[in-house]
């Protein structure tokens, strides 16, 4: 545990000290990096301390010890302003990335909307009969149109996640509500892989904090992954519960676990599983890097266990502001 | 017949969504522009109106505060239809005196149809 406390300091400390790969981070130039004008800031502030002592009683020369105190002020006024300056281009950069991402989700969104719709619109329409080799090819469309706009979203997730730019709108919202949404709306795709998918829920609505569409996106990404998972036949298992002020959802799949190796990469973005990709080809492998962040923002937690062959369970925690029972 | 106004520059967003707004019974007018958009719902007060929030001319907050400030225009609901999803972009409209905010990519096209439905009270 000692030494385990030990690698992680370590670990922090090189992080900390490594100045010029702060910098390089930040995108912004050496001599305007903040950390390392700070460093420079204060030894030149030592070098001064130093000086006015030498000049004022080693060599009791009083004029010098001023004239050191005057160039001293000009020097850190001027390195104030670098960090200023360092501060403003950090901002404006925020910004400006911030900008992008609005207007690039608005204007790669727009015309995969509008082709989908267009494709709802001949699919809906009962008054013209479609010959079967035409339908089927619109669902092709309708789907690949589908997926390309989740890639979209999740993209703009992860940009809005590394940018900070990330918002929630939370709202009470009842936990155990959202869970049966999901759950109901997943079970018809399910059982077409003859996928069983058994809910437990308290009988009392457990209420949290949190953006009610987050809080949909994490029970749909976590159910979804059980059901990629699982292939083929199979149950899953979603109970929520609580437990010391905190509801958690659980859920469990029966599917081909993930390999040892891989399983400190699962949060990660892009990783997919290496046993995955025969099952569900397709998949961003960013929905895990996605949730884990939504839910730390909202103040949750998630983890798993895994074991190849057998399964997987995944669950998460999001604190309770209430409870109520349902009459 | 009740009307709508549909506020949107996509040519290919205007001819889906009106079409499928028609298929229900609904007269449908469409503006491509912010300026039109105004200028149009004060002409033809319509039963509800769909906006777009970009938009060449005048940007689709702008339009909305204008038709919220004007008494011939304030009581039309307006149902923002946008790609736009920051939470600072929702509260604006919301608080300018949007009805709903709906973000175009989340919807089916039947969705938006159940939605303006239940804007002019016929869910």
């Amino acid at each position: 545990m000692a030494t385990a406390s030990g690698a992680a300091l370590l670990t922090y400390l090189k992080e900390e000290l490594d100045v010029v790969g702060q910098c390089r981070k930040l995108r912004v130039p050496l001599w305007q990096c903040p950390r390392l004008v700070f460093i420079v800031m204060g030894g030149v502030i030592i070098a001064a301390i130093v000086a006015t002592y030498f000049f004022l009683v080693v060599r009791t020369e009083p004029e010098m010890a001023a004239l050191v105190a005057v160039v001293i002020a000009g020097v850190l006024l001027i390195q104030s302003y670098i960090i200023l300056l360092a501060t403003e281009n950090i901002a404006e950069t925020s910004r400006l990335k911030s900008e992008f991402i609005n207007i690039t989700s608005h204007q790669l969104r727009s015309p995969l909307t509008a082709s989908r719709w267009a494709t709802d619109l001949l699919l809906s329409d009962l008054s013209v009969s479609l010959p079967q080799e035409v339908v089927e090819n619109l669902r092709i469309i309708e789907s690949s149109n589908a997926r390309m706009n989740k890639l979209v979203y999740s993209l703009l997730q992860v940009a809005r996640i590394e940018t900070n730019t990330f918002k929630q709108r939370k709202r009470e919202v009842s936990l155990s509500e959202v869970v049966k949404e999901i759950t109901d709306e997943a079970a018809m795709f399910a059982r077409a892989s003859n996928i069983d998918i058994i809910v437990s829920i308290p009988d009392k609505k457990l209420f949290v904090k949190f953006d009610p569409e987050q809080l949909r996106f994490i029970v749909q990404e976590v159910l979804d992954n059980a059901i990629r998972y699982t292939g083929v036949k199979g149950t899953i298992r979603v109970t929520v519960s609580t437990k010391n002020g905190s509801g958690t959802v659980e859920i469990a799949d029966q599917g081909v676990g993930i390999p040892m190796e891989e399983q400190k990469d699962i949060f990660q973005k892009f990783y997919r599983g290496s046993n995955i990709y025969t099952l569900s080809p397709a998949g961003t492998g960013l929905s895990l890097f996605i949730v884990k962040k939504v839910l730390e923002a909202g103040g949750g937690k998630i983890d798993f266990k895994s074991t190849v062959g057998k399964g997987s369970s995944f669950w998460f925690t999001v604190p309770i502001i209430s409870e109520t029972n349902i009459i | 017949m009740k009307k709508i106004l549909f506020v949107e520059d996509e040519q290919a967003l205007q001819r889906t969504i009106g079409e499928a707004l028609r298929r229900e019974g609904y007269e449908v007018v469409s503006a491509l522009d912010g300026e039109s958009g105004a200028r149009i719902a004060k002409e033809e007060n319509p039963n509800l109106i769909l906006l777009d929030l970009i938009l060449p001319r005048r940007s689709g907050f702008d339009v909305l505060k204008e038709l919220k400030a004007d008494d011939a225009t304030s009581a039309i609901p307006v149902l923002v239809l946008t790609n736009l999803e920051s939470p600072a972009d929702v509260d604006r409209a919301i608080e300018l005196g949007a009805t709903t905010y709906l973000v175009k990519a989340n919807y089916d096209l039947s969705d938006i149809v159940r939605k303006v439905k239940a804007a002019l009270g016929e869910a």
